[in-house]
Parts: structure tokens; sequence; C-alpha cells
């Protein structure tokens, strides 16, 4: 919309052509002017430059609904993730048109659970899926279509019990593979033609952080803001795509040491500082929902949902299986937790690793 | 005996087109008084102007005296002050810190870490100034502009169904009984005008085109811009970026104080390296902070969410703690004797 | 550049215009600066007439030089201190708010600058009995606190009703920069010469009706990172005298400190001063 050029919003040639000699052709280059520069470069009157602004402005302007049409529109706008414990908490899943984030230490789940939300975004509306393909943007490598596969035949082993469908399901999850940070953002910035011809209904960005931490140093003066700045634009990419296609978007994070004042509830098991979501206080404000997973010991991990606009702070276990995650049913009294700033919420690592003699 | 020049007005002073502007100095015109008596055929001979133009700064000049408003003095503006209701929070320790509520016709700043509530806060407000005047409120309309994504309405559907229940546990006399069969969850929606803006440019459009907006929909007491960081944090070049702010705080300003409505700005905190040292501040800089009248500053101390009267030349600088509940933004002590709902992110 | 135009002067008819202007001079400083002989021979006209008409144009139109004695003399019977309310403010100021004089107040935002201007309206018509102008362009006067201040002073409501009264005697502008700011910069000049225009209108003001201007300005980071007031260059140095005020950061959190410092930063009377105040339900005291 910003990049609509002025001549076709309705202005007058003369005033179009004086304002192209200056290099002011599309509507952002004109709304970015303040007042007097426009009066300055189209030679206005004041009066003169107030309507123009307005001519221009109507053009860009997005529509104004009201509250009550889009609840009346969307009945189903929520993404369920097939763990009903979860989606009760989220007051029916993950949220269309909004990010949802899904960070934690290595090896806890979080491709386990892209892959697993794949599955099911591919499954039929009556199986409780989205009836759609997934964009699976791949960072790090970690996409394995085997255990794709896997996940699907042991979840869901009535509706993948014939192979056909399987092939279908496999079909659907489109995978981009981009290892640089300037290749994610190209992809972005293309994504929207993607969507069109595969019609997608969820795409998973998997990791937003392994290429912008191997890019950007942030002990070198100036990078930070560098960083926050190619991150905010990821974000308000990924959310006009969400908000323009009414789809969910799934993105997974790393952790970080966070060395400040803040001592850590359970200090005994951390030496020093302690360990949170990576990326920053920036990244916290853009994503809409955060998901922590943690570690409790080597075979329990938690769900934290740490930052969601309607559902409280809790805790959810779960263990990793042959079917992918699976949160414990019978626990079914979610625990709720003393939540706090979700940029520096601390998140419980693997302290130690168990070797069992193979027998 | 000093020579005392009469104050005039001056030709550059004149709303004109630069260019016109330069052209009447170069022929010799200063004062708008040497324009009183000429005719537009010889001004545009003797200025090189065409006769439209000729025109157009005749009818400046002629009219230019009628632009300045008059005044108040300062005995109607506290008549004017004592009239106008504050929009409450529903928190009523914040509200009575602030006086009331959050006040009308000034702009109010809520800046926070991320996830402490200053959606939930908006959300709040959106619903909240819509209460009928005879349960305290104002009964106005909301416009809503939503720059991040974060507008949910089941959040809000909750958060209405709240406060009808409460005004419905409070009614007492004929009036409030008629006034609740209009309040109703679904008129409450209906009063919320939601635009989502993707990027600053949409923004400053919907910003220019509100005037127009308001005066079609006189009843509109509440703005809120949620958030108005997040599309300005991507920008490289910052003195633009400034010079954009203060042209929008001045937009907001003349919103605010002309049409007599309260404006509410959500706003992300940055990282601020200060001499090795990393102090989290308002985003936006400096000069964006002159530009609310009031800041409040939401943030977490451990598992506590408080809130400081940060900068405001009406009240002075405290601090009270608030809760987020299933019903939204609570005081902290109401929601343990009452027990409903369980603590929210 | 002004203009030569009939009925300026005695003696400068409609004819005599057309001839001048046929004969190349078209404005008083043409006409001030050239050949009067040759002149009054192109235009037939008499040597003395037109020598008379440039005498007056010249009368109307120069400075005259005064002598320092009969300045210093003007200053001393127009000139009139206004006291801003705190005694270490007028200190600072050499003893309050001169008029005549424009004195900025600059500082980031919750430091305090409408806090002391309240403090000055409410002190100028209560104590010294004068009315006071407010422009107010930051939507942030609320009558109910200069109430506040008011009743702090007296609590005497028929006190209160008859404040004010006399002739204007300060104009308080806050604040200057919210709407300057936004025409600064870019590709234009514009801005910058309205800003020129603005503090040429009040610098006359100020002298012309013997009022004292205050206006607030916001603060910029300098290079290093140093607190400076905004505007910049050209317009520091329009006003008199120029003072700086911040909170004063205690300890590691942001929020509240009631504190606030002010420091002189240009003068042209006093060497560079600071004092600390705080803020309270009265004018801002120590």
């Amino acid at each position: 919309m910003a990049t609509r050029l002025l001549k076709r919003t309705g202005i007058s040639n003369e005033i179009s052509d004086r304002l192209k000699r200056q290099q002011i052709e599309s509507c952002k280059d004109l709304l970015s002017l303040t007042p007097i520069e426009v009066m300055h470069a189209a030679g206005l009157s004041y009066q003169q430059m107030s309507v123009l602004l307005q001519t221009v402005s109507k053009a860009v302007a997005p529509p104004v609904t009201t509250a009550l049409d889009l609840w009346k529109q969307n009945s189903d706008s929520c993404f369920s993730t097939s763990f009903p414990a979860l989606d009760k908490l989220l007051r029916g899943g993950l949220p269309c048109r909004t990010i949802t984030e899904v960070t934690g230490p290595s090896g806890c789940g979080k491709t386990q659970m892209c892959l697993m939300l794949s599955v099911v975004a591919t499954m039929p509306k009556s199986e409780g899926g989205l009836d759609s393909s997934v964009i699976y943007i791949d960072t790090e490598s970690a996409f394995s279509a085997e255990r794709l596969v896997e996940i699907a035949q042991s979840r869901f082993p009535e509706y993948f019990s014939c192979k056909e469908r399987v092939l279908q399901m496999a079909r659907r999850v489109i995978l981009f593979r981009e290892l640089t940070c300037d290749d994610v953002v190209r992809r972005l910035e293309r994504l929207e033609e993607d969507i069109i011809s595969t019609s997608a209904g969820l795409i998973i960005l998997d990791s937003v952080a392994s290429v912008v931490r191997k890019e950007f140093d942030t002990t070198l003066p100036g990078i930070l803001m560098h960083r926050s700045n190619l991150l905010t634009h990821e974000a308000s990419i990924l959310k006009y795509l969400a908000h323009q296609f009414n789809i969910p978007v799934v993105l997974t994070n790393q952790i970080t040491t966070h060395f400040g004042d803040q001592e850590s509830p359970s200090s005994a098991e951390v030496d020093s500082g302690c360990v949170t979501a990576a990326l920053g206080n920036t990244w916290s404000h853009s994503v809409n929902t955060r998901l922590i997973v943690q570690y409790v010991n080597a075979h329990q991990r938690q769900i934290l949902i740490a930052k969601s606009s309607v559902a409280p702070f809790a805790v959810l276990n779960y263990t990793i299986q042959k079917q992918g995650i699976c949160i414990d049913e019978n626990d079914s009294q979610e625990t709720l937790y003393q939540g706090t700033d979700p940029g520096l919420q601390p998140i419980k690592v693997r302290t130690g690793f168990t070797y069992r003699p193979v027998d | 005996m000093t020579m005392k020049m009469k104050m005039q007005r001056t030709v550059t002073g004149l709303s004109l087109s630069p260019s016109v502007k330069v052209k009447l100095v170069s022929a010799g015109f200063q004062f708008t008084a040497d324009l009183l008596n000429l005719k537009p055929l010889q001004l545009s001979k003797e200025a090189g102007l065409s006769q439209q133009e000729a025109l157009e700064v005749l009818q400046a000049a002629r009219t230019d005296g009628d632009r300045a408003g008059a005044g108040l003095t300062a005995l109607e503006l506290l008549q004017q002050e004592d009239d106008i209701r504050s929009i409450v929070t529903f928190c009523s320790q914040l509200d009575t810190v602030l006086g009331g509520g959050l006040p009308v016709g000034k702009i109010t700043e809520v800046c926070g870490a991320p996830g402490v509530g200053k959606t939930q806060l908006c959300l709040q407000l959106a619903v909240d100034v819509q209460v009928p005047p005879c349960f305290g409120g104002i009964g106005g309309q909301v416009i809503y502009i939503d720059t991040e994504g974060s507008f949910l309405v089941q959040r809000v559907v909750d958060v209405a169904t709240a406060v009808v229940r409460h005004c419905s546990q409070l009614v007492e006399d004929d009036e409030q009984q008629i006034a609740m069969t209009a309040f109703t969850v679904e008129s409450i929606l209906s009063n919320i005008f939601l635009v989502r803006c993707h990027d600053y440019v949409e923004l400053l459009a919907e910003l220019h085109l509100l005037l127009d907006f308001l005066s079609n929909h006189p009843k509109v007491r509440l703005l809120v811009i949620d958030s108005v960081a997040f599309p300005f944090r991507q920008f490289d070049n910052l003195s633009q970026r400034s010079r954009l702010l203060n042209g929008i705080a001045q937009q907001l300003i003349t919103l605010a104080t002309k049409h007599c409505i309260s404006v509410v700005i959500t706003n992300q905190m940055t990282t601020r390296l200060r001499g090795g040292q990393s102090q989290l501040v308002p985003a936006l800089g400096e000069s964006w902070g002159h530009a609310p009248t009031i800041r409040l500053h939401l943030y977490w101390e451990k598992s506590q969410r408080l809130a400081t009267i940060f900068k405001s030349p009406g009240h002075m600088d405290t601090t009270v703690q608030y809760q987020i509940t299933s019903d939204g933004f609570r005081d902290v002590e109401l929601a343990a004797t009452k027990e409903t709902g369980s603590n929210c992110c | 550049m002004v203009v030569l135009r009939e009925g300026m002067c005695p003696g400068l008819s409609e004819d005599l215009v057309r001839d001048l202007r046929a004969a190349g001079v078209k404005t008083v400083e043409e006409l001030v600066s050239s050949d009067i002989e040759g002149l009054a021979q192109k235009c037939s006209v008499s040597y003395k007439a037109l020598f008379a008409i440039r005498r007056v144009l010249l009368a109307q139109h120069t400075a005259f030089p005064v002598s320092g004695a009969d300045l210093y003399e003007e200053l001393l019977s127009s000139t009139a201190i206004l006291s801003t309310g705190n005694p270490s403010l007028d200190k600072l100021l050499d003893s309050g708010l001169y008029t005549g004089e424009i004195t900025e107040l600059s500082g980031g935002p919750g430091s305090g600058k409408s806090q002391v201007c309240f403090g000055v309206a409410v002190h100028i018509s209560y104590h010294l009995k004068q009315s006071v102008i407010y422009i107010d362009t930051t939507g942030g006067l609320t009558a109910s606190r200069l109430l506040q201040m008011l009743k702090a002073e007296t609590s005497n409501t028929e006190e209160q009703a008859s404040v004010g009264g006399g002739s204007v005697k300060a104009v308080i502008v806050d604040s200057v920069s919210a709407v300057i700011s936004p025409l600064l910069g870019g590709k234009q000049n514009e801005g910058m010469s309205l800003m020129i225009q603005v503090a040429g209108v009040l610098k006359t003001m100020a002298k012309d009706f013997n009022v004292a201007a205050l206006v607030t300005n916001h603060v910029t980071r300098g290079g290093n990172g140093e607190v400076l007031p905004g505007l910049g260059a050209s317009w520091s140095h329009i006003p008199r005298t120029r003072i700086l005020l911040e909170r004063v950061e205690r300890a590691v959190s942001i929020s509240c400190s009631s504190l606030r410092s002010a420091t002189l930063i240009k003068s042209s009377r006093q060497v560079q001063a600071a004092l600390t105040f705080t803020s309270s339900a009265a004018i801002a005291q120590y």
C-alpha cells in the first residue's frame, strides 16, 4: 500500500510531475516528509498542501472496521495444536494473525513441535487441522522428512494408515532452506507469492535466532541496533502476511545467558547469571505469544506460557516420544507459576548427562 | 526618544507557498498593510505572479487576522475541566492516584517491558470509555489503531463481559436499568473502531484522516495507538524519524484538545548503552518524551506488576501495584478478596 | 527593500512615482543612494523637492544612534524585574525575569519546565497582581494544577478569585520547540526562517510592550552524549538567558525522583551557576 505511486492516487498531474522531478514518486516518499517540506517541494500554500495530504492519505490508509465485525467474521480464528490441555489454556489454540514463538534450550523439543504442528496443519478440518499447506523455512538444516512421517504415523495412526495420505501430507509441507540473514529476509519478502500459489495455512520459521546470532556480534558498538532493526523488519513482514492471509506464524528461538542483577529463584543450580530467551528485549516485544520449553530432568520437560494476551502463566509437563511431544493428559489440572517479564523469565537447562550402560 | 515600530503583520508570516513569498518579498512587499489596497491585476504585474496566485495572496492577507483563536482565562479553563470526566481504569488505586482516571483532552503514554500489560490496559480502557454516564462513565466510542497485531477479539469479549456484569450488579434506579439494556457486549464491540496499520506510512496516513473521521463521529472519546514504537523501530535515518515523530506529536495534541478526546499511546522499552552499562528506557528517543502529557511506566518487580506515574504536570510521581486477571486490568487487593479468575500473563 | 509608493510622504505623488520608476528607481534604497541632481533633471522635478522627499524618507526608515547614557536611562525607567517566586531561582536569574528580554528554560521530559512556568504565572498574578498570557502548545496546561498552587499561597477564596487584573507583564510560551521542531530539517529552509520570524516577533513584543518573555525548549543529546537545549545553534542566540533543568537521577531505578537541578548555561550578566529544587503541591521550593 505504501509503495503505491502518487500518479494513481487522484492528485493532479501537474503536482505529481513536479514531485517526480524531486524524486518523490510513491506515497511513502510523500508522507515521509514534514508538511513544510511538502509545501516546498510541491510549491503549494498551506491549505492546498493539506488537501494534497488528505488525498494521498485516503489512498494509503487501511480500512476502518469495528470489533463487532471482526468477532462475527472469525468464528474459528485459532489453530488447534492437537493438545487439549494447551488449547484450553490458549482459548482455542495458536491465534491466527499473530506470531507465536517457541524458545528453549537445544534438544528440548522445539523442532519436534514444529514438525508436529506441520502434520496437524495438513490434516482436514474434521480431524482438527487446517487442511492446507505449510511453508517451513529451515535455517538450521534440522528438518527431517523421515521424522515427519514417523510423527504422523505414530501420533495419528488411524488417519495415516494408508500410504496415500502420508504422501499427500508430505507433499503439502513445502521446505525452504535459508542459511544466511539476507536469504531469510529475501525469502520473507517474496513469501506472498508462495503463500498464494500453495494456499498455505501455516508459516514456520525454524529458527529465527541461529542465522542472526551467527552474523551479528553484539559486543561491537552499533551492531545491536542493526540487529534489532533487522529483527523488527522480519517481524513486521511476518505480521503483515499473517494478517492479510489470516494464518498463524510459528517461530523458534534460542537461549542466552543474562548477566544482571537478577537473582534466579533456584540459585543453587545455576552458577552465574541466568538463562533466558535470546534476541533481546525488542524481540520480546515483537512476538505476540511466547512458549518456553525447558528441562525438569533428563526425561521430563515442561512448556511454560510466558507471554500471551489470553492465557495465564501456566505450566504443562511433557516428554518426547516416538509420536513427538507427548503432554501428560492425566495431569490435567494446569499448574500456574509466578510469571515475570517474558524476556527475563529464567529457563532451566540440562544440567547433567546420565549415561546408562548398554546391556 | 527611541522610535517604536508599530507591530505589523509581515508577508512572510502568511500561509502561502514559498515561491510566492519569495516573489512578493523581492518585489518589495514587507507587511500585509502594503497589500491591503491593491487589486489583483496590479499585484500580479508588480510581483510577477499569476492572476490566480495574486488573488490567493490578497485573500490570505485579508483573512489573516481572523485565524488566531481567542484566548481563554484560567478561570474559564478551570470550569471546562470540571465538566470533563476522566476514563476509569478499573484499578481503583491507579484511578485515585490519577485523580479519577485517565484525563480527557490529554495524551497519556503507557510504556513498559513486554508482557507487562500495556495492551491489556488499552483493551480495558477501550471498554471503560463506553460505560454509560449514569454509572460514572463517559459513554463514548473509541478508535483503536493496532500496529502490532495484538488486538484479540476474544480478550475484548472477556473484558467487556466482566464490565457489563460489574455494572449490572450496581443497578439501583430506572435510569440505570434502561442504560443497561443498551450496554451489552455486542454494543461494546460495535463502538470500537479498529484500524490495523502495518507500517509507519499507513499510520501517518491514518492520522491525517483522523480529523475528518472525528468530525463525522462526534461520540468518539478515546484514541488508542498500540503501539507507536513498533513501526518506527526499523528506521535508519534517526533525524527523519525524530521529525516525523514530532509531527505526529503535534497532530495528536491538536486532536486531543480540539475534539476533547483522550489519546493513549503505548511505547516499548529499549536498551540504552551508557558507558558500558545497559539501561532500559522508553523507546523512540528523547524528543518523543515531550509529546505525551502524562507518562505511565509499567514494569516488573520480580513477579509483581507496578505502575508509576513518571511525568505529569498535574500529579505527583507515585507507584501503585496492579494485576491482570481474566477479567482485565485490576487492583491487587480486590482480586485477592474476590478470587474471581486466575492470574493472567 | 521598501517599494516607493505615492502617499508615503508629502510630495510623493503618483506621477512622480511613475517617473522615478521609469528612471529605474523603484525602492527607497535606490532613491536614497542615487544622484539627486541627475534624477531631478530626468523626472522634471525641482531639486529642492526631491531633496526634501529624500530627507523625509531617510528619517522614516533609518535607525538613529543612541548614546549609551540615554539607553541606560531608558532601561532604568522602563524595565521591570519580575520575581519567579523562588528566591534561589531568582538569584540564578540575577533577581528575576527581566522585561524586554527572552528567558529560556530547557529540559528533558518530566524535568519540571511546565511546573516552573505555572509557578511563575501564579506568582505574577497573585503577588504582583499583573496579568499573564500563557501560550500552551503541548496541551499540558491544567487549570486545576494552577488552582492547587494558588491554594498553597492563600486559602482565602476571595483573594483567589481576584488575582491578576493589571496590565500584561509576562508572556509564557510552553513550549516553543513543540511547534517549531517539526519544521526544521530536511531539504528546505522555510522552517528555519519561520523560527527566526517567531523569534523576531517575540523580541519586538518584549521590547515594545515591556513584557518578560519566558519560553521552554526541549533537549537533545550532543556528540559526546551531553545534554544540550534543542532547536540548534541559530536559536541559541535568541534568548538572553538560558537555564537547563534536569532530573537528579538517584540509584538505578528510573522511577520517581522529585529532585531537579537548574543550571544557568547562558547569561549576559551572571557567571555559570546551579541549584537544586523539588516540586511539591505548592510552587517549587527547596
